[in-house]
């Protein structure tokens, strides 16, 4: 790819953000001025960076959306809900476009089509009314028009009636008026050519008494400035980020530690000269001693920078919602409104990029099953719009995010009956559950409370497969409510993924590391409490009967059923609880960890490697896979 | 009153009507002067060049009517100004009337502000 | 003759554009950029900048003001506003405060154009 495709791939979606943003702000806000400006040059901005790859299919998609910006920031059109409808959907073309360029690394080919549909339907949105003269031939119009607004239209036929009246009295002036009337109108929707044209018309055609040439040239320019086409709408496609923008000072932190790194390096090399010469150990240890501690500071601080330059503001994943929510608003046909605080809480890259389709899942259920029907809550005597609240924190070492619903809360009783229906537990532990258990139940495997499948939620995945991706970067999920009030569903994340905090153990000769995240406890049981099950083995812990995995034999090793207690972590993941039996428990430690590759790479049960201070490899067990 | 802006003749004798017109195209970012009636807007006019004039019908001492076709007599650009009639009068022969002495556009009092905005804003080929 | 231009846009990618441009007429030139009218004043401050181009659409003050603050500061600076709207307003505002108008997606032969014109002035004054 080459460079300028790739900074236009940067700035491309980085002005689509902007402009969305804009718009969506405008819908709250119709007058907001600086919103108008800033929307207006986001795709004023992009409609220039189009045309320096030479991508014209999407500049002229832009220009069009720029001249409709451009008239609202002139005060002639105003910025109605189908304005900012189609403005959106120019973005979304563009951000389609962006991907395919990602993947292709070229200008897409088929791009003209597309380009002259988003065209065709921006100059029917700023004339709604009806116009016979519009119906007809909408594809063979020139693309690059602004449409003519009602008033617009009904100005330029006063003047076409005005140039037609031949009456003697004051004819010069009526007739250069209503050129100048006319060629006014078209210049103020943005045709200047054609306003330049028809004044010089005017010029000659007038002073030869000719008005019928410049009456006919108003009616024809008008026609050329009109079209229609059925209006849609565009659906967002998830994106994929494969550059990261980093903030230039945190780089200058990166190119600060370089130089002190140099220089630690250069006063080993003096300590090793030294070292051929000094006589006295002593004096030598105490050198090396202080460079060590130099370099483990220097070392540390720049792990800590590396870290920061994978943080990213949690502004990227949300920044879609707002569109989404009124999409799907609109689908439900609930009114609700999406409510985003702490936006710029930052957190690693890779959970503000895994995090989009939990949050997109959890949103959706608030909005489908969380959230009366509008009338429902009208006879409750709730706001007709809905509200949910998106809300990120950082907590310590934790990012917090909510969603949090107005709506009718958990029906903890139906919650119940299907996790008893669906067997997700003996009915008799269900019933005993508190109702935070009983909530809890909503991210159980397969668990789904939708009455009828919606075109919304009915998607076959239920909350399940949420927990089960919080939990995948070190997450945990919760959810409360109150009858009637609302529910909120609550993430708590690790601030970064890269340090994992891993307990070792041996097994069959050999060391692991089990996240800490999955461990709920370590137990030693006499032998006679581990109770065969089929092929399989359980022991009891408090009343509950928990499988139990060799994990050497698992590991493809030899057993440890010789001596008379067993070592046992107990974990959990993926919403299942299970002993690992372990030789020895090992030390906890926070490792930087990497995904397998080589050898390694594909094999199930491996959540990552890191290397330890003696350079053996380390390997992080996956545990979900194992209790599966 | 802002720079540049293009300049609009309010023609009414009402002063509740003027005050409502000269708010709404004042905030629209027009620069705006007023007359009471025909006679006061021709002085203007032919003492300045104005882009606009939003001219009422029934006015005491020369009326839109007869002060339109006064207008249109004039030589150059004072002749052409461009002129939107805004009338209680919505009958299609008061229409027609303003149309003949060369009105180029007609609104029907009340007028809402953004509308009025919006055909000056027309009519004059933008605010500036 | 070597000159330094300077080059502001709030696009990075359009001063790619304009530079690899500006390499093909004058590879020997030097050059500097900003991101808006701020960072533009501070690398004139700087000194040692003979022209500039300008986008006319930038957040803060646009290239028409800016192209008003250089003139104030240097008369005799060459200097063009770029934009992709050719709108006659823009075009006679540049053309009041002295700079030349040029269109976007810049062309080597508009930017060459403006250059040459500009390197006879330069030449001319420092004559």
């Amino acid at each position: 790819m080459n460079e300028f495709i790739e900074q236009f791939l940067i700035e491309g979606r980085e002005l689509v953000a902007q402009g969305s943003d804009d718009l969506l702000a405008l819908e709250e806000q119709p007058g907001d001025k600086q919103r108008i400006d800033s929307a207006f040059r986001a795709f004023h901005t992009l409609k220039g960076a189009a045309g320096i790859v030479d991508f014209t299919a999407m500049a002229e998609t832009l220009h069009a959306g720029e001249d409709v910006l451009s008239a609202v920031r002139a005060g002639t059109v105003t910025m109605s809900p189908a304005v900012t409808n189609l403005c959106l959907a120019c973005l979304d073309q563009v951000s389609a476009w962006l991907d395919e360029m990602q993947k292709t690394g070229e200008v897409p080919a088929d791009a003209q089509t597309k380009a002259n549909e988003v065209v065709q339907r921006f100059s029917l949105v700023t004339d709604t009314s009806t116009h016979a003269e519009a119906e007809d031939d909408a594809a063979s119009r020139a693309p690059d028009v602004l449409a003519l607004t009602p008033p617009a239209r009904q100005l330029l036929d006063a003047q076409v009636r005005l140039l037609n009246d031949n009456g003697a009295d004051g004819r010069t002036a009526r007739w250069l008026s209503a050129a100048h009337v006319a060629a006014n109108v078209l210049r103020h929707l943005g045709h200047v050519a054609e306003a330049g044209n028809l004044e010089r018309l005017a010029e000659t055609a007038l002073s030869a008494g000719n008005a019928r040439a410049v009456a006919d040239a108003i009616a024809r320019t008008m026609e050329s400035v009109s079209a229609a086409a059925p209006q849609g709408t565009a659906g967002a496609a998830p994106l994929a980020d494969q550059t990261l923008r980093v903030d230039v000072k945190r780089i200058d932190v990166l190119v600060k530690l370089a130089g002190e790194l140099t220089v630690a390096k250069n006063a080993l090399g003096h300590l090793a000269r030294l070292a051929q010469d000094e006589t006295n150990p002593a004096r030598l240890s105490v050198a090396l001693k202080a460079q060590h501690l130099h370099l483990e500071r220097l070392v540390s601080e720049l792990q800590r920078s590396v870290v920061d330059l994978r943080v990213l503001p949690l502004q990227t994943a949300f920044q879609r919602f707002p569109r989404l929510v009124r999409e799907m608003t609109g689908t439900l046909g609930k009114p609700a409104r999406l409510m985003i605080e702490g936006a710029s809480t930052e957190a690693d890259k890779s959970v503000v990029a895994a995090l989009f389709e939990p949050l997109l899942h959890v949103i959706r259920n608030s909005l489908d099953h969380g959230l009366e029907a509008a009338n429902e809550r009208a006879s409750l005597g709730k706001p007709a719009i809905a509200t949910v609240h998106l809300r990120a924190a950082r907590q310590g070492e934790h990012i917090v995010i909510e969603i949090e619903d107005d709506g009718r809360g958990l029906d903890l009783a139906r919650i119940r009956a299907v996790a008893v229906e669906r067997g997700v537990a003996p009915s008799a532990v269900i019933e005993a559950m508190s109702e935070e258990e009983a909530s809890a139940l909503i991210f159980a495997p397969g668990f789904s409370t939708a009455a009828k499948v919606s075109d919304l939620s009915g998607r076959g995945v239920g909350m399940d497969v949420v927990r089960t991706s919080i939990e995948r970067f070190g997450g945990q999920v919760t959810v409360s409510s109150r009858p009637g009030q609302g529910t909120t569903v609550r993430f708590t994340l690790p601030f970064t993924v890269m340090m994992t905090r891993v307990m070792t153990v041996e097994a069959a000769g050999q060391i692991f590391g089990l996240p800490m995240e999955a461990i709920v406890e370590t137990v030693r049981l006499p032998r006679e409490a581990i109770k065969p099950i089929g092929t399989a083995s359980a022991f009891v812990l408090r009343n509950r009967t928990v499988p139990l995995i060799d994990l050497g034999q698992a590991l493809g090793g030899k057993g440890q059923t010789s001596g008379p207690e067993a070592t046992i972590v107990v974990v959990k993941a993926g919403g299942h609880i299970g002993g690992l039996e372990v030789d020895r428990l090992g030390d906890r430690l926070d490792v930087m960890l990497t995904a397998p590759d080589g050898l390694l790479a594909g094999i199930p049960g491996i959540d990552g490697t890191t290397l330890m201070g003696d350079g053996r490899v380390l390997i992080v067990l996956d545990l979900q896979a194992f209790l599966q | 009153m802002a720079e540049g802006s293009k300049r609009v003749l309010i023609v009414d004798d009402a002063g509740l009507v003027r005050r409502f017109h000269r708010d709404a195209l004042g905030q629209g970012g027009f620069d705006v002067a007023e007359a009471l009636n025909g006679v006061e807007a021709m002085e203007k006019v032919l003492a300045e060049p104005f882009d606009l004039l939003v001219v009422d019908v029934n006015m005491p001492q020369m009326d839109g009517i007869s002060f339109l076709k006064a207008l249109r007599r004039q030589e150059g650009p004072t002749g052409a100004v461009p002129v939107l009639i805004v009338s209680t009068e919505a009958g299609p022969q008061d229409v027609e009337a303003a149309r003949a002495v060369g009105a180029n556009f007609y609104l029907v009092k009340p007028v809402r502000p953004e509308v009025l905005v919006e055909h000056a804003a027309l009519m004059c080929g933008g605010v500036r | 003759m070597s000159f330094r231009i300077l080059i502001v846009d709030d696009s990075k990618l359009a001063r790619m554009a304009v530079a690899k441009t500006l390499n093909a007429v004058h590879p020997d030139w030097s050059r500097v950029e900003a991101a808006n009218a701020d960072e533009a004043m501070a690398k004139i401050k700087e000194g040692g900048v003979d022209l500039a181009v300008l986008d006319f659409n930038m957040p803060g003050r646009d290239g028409l003001e800016l192209a008003a603050e250089l003139k104030a500061l240097n008369p005799g600076m060459p200097l063009a506003v770029i934009s992709a709207n050719h709108q006659i307003e823009v075009v006679e505002r540049a053309k009041a405060v002295g700079a030349t108008f040029l269109s976007k997606p810049l062309t080597e032969q508009a930017l060459r154009d403006f250059l040459d014109v500009a390197v006879k002035n330069l030449k001319a004054t420092a004559a």
